[in-house]
């Protein structure tokens, strides 16, 4: 998704639990200079937004985990050792430009992140709605 | 967040979690540089909020 971001015409926001510092590595190696990294090391607002920790077997031993650690693999990932809690969820959220909540995606485990054309859909949605009515033609 | 009860109710008293239509919570978070941000701040864009697991 972070590499698509510039096809999603909206704001991208990454949030972290990881200490700012160690962040701020992340977001260097990965080139996401132009987009905000923020710190949450209490996980408040994972809390807020109904970010879960997953069991031990669906983070580590669900076939789909395996296969999308494959994936990366194959892709030329190289795998390395976690420092913060593995079984932590992430997810997505979009905010409106009213300040509220639009749209939530909740990981039900570390593989399942929405896709490119599901956000699409969502922002849409969220535009489509605040669109206000048409006139009536003449 | 409304005050709402999580679905195990008052025995346990967990705040049900946001959903669509609730306003951006009122929370500090910590920029790279080490700024603070207002998550409610971010308001006023649409914003999509990508929140990591573990970073390795």
């Amino acid at each position: 998704m972070l590499n698509e971001r510039p096809a999603l015409d909206v704001r991208v926001v990454v949030v972290g639990f990881a200490a700012a510092g160690a962040l701020g590595e992340y977001q260097h190696r990965l080139g996401l200079d132009d987009v905000p990294v923020l710190s949450d090391a209490e996980r408040r607002s994972y809390a807020a937004f109904g970010l879960g920790r997953g069991s031990t077997a669906r983070v580590w031993l669900h076939p789909r985990v395996w296969r999308r650690y494959w994936q990366l693999l194959r892709a030329g990932h190289r795998l390395q050792a976690a420092h913060e809690d593995t079984r932590q969820l992430g997810g997505d959220a979009l905010l409106g430009p009213d300040g509220r909540v639009q749209w939530i995606h909740r990981s039900r485990g570390p593989e399942d992140r929405p896709s490119l054309e599901t956000v699409r859909r969502e922002i849409e949605r969220g535009r489509a709605h605040r669109r206000p009515p048409a006139a009536p033609g003449p | 967040m409304k005050g709402r009860l999580g679905r195990r109710g008052a025995r346990a008293m967990v705040p049900a979690p946001l959903g669509p239509g609730d306003p951006v919570p009122e929370l500090t978070l910590t920029d790279t540089r080490g700024t603070q941000v207002q998550l409610a701040a971010l308001g006023g864009v649409e914003t999509l909020l990508i929140f990591l697991r573990h970073l390795a």
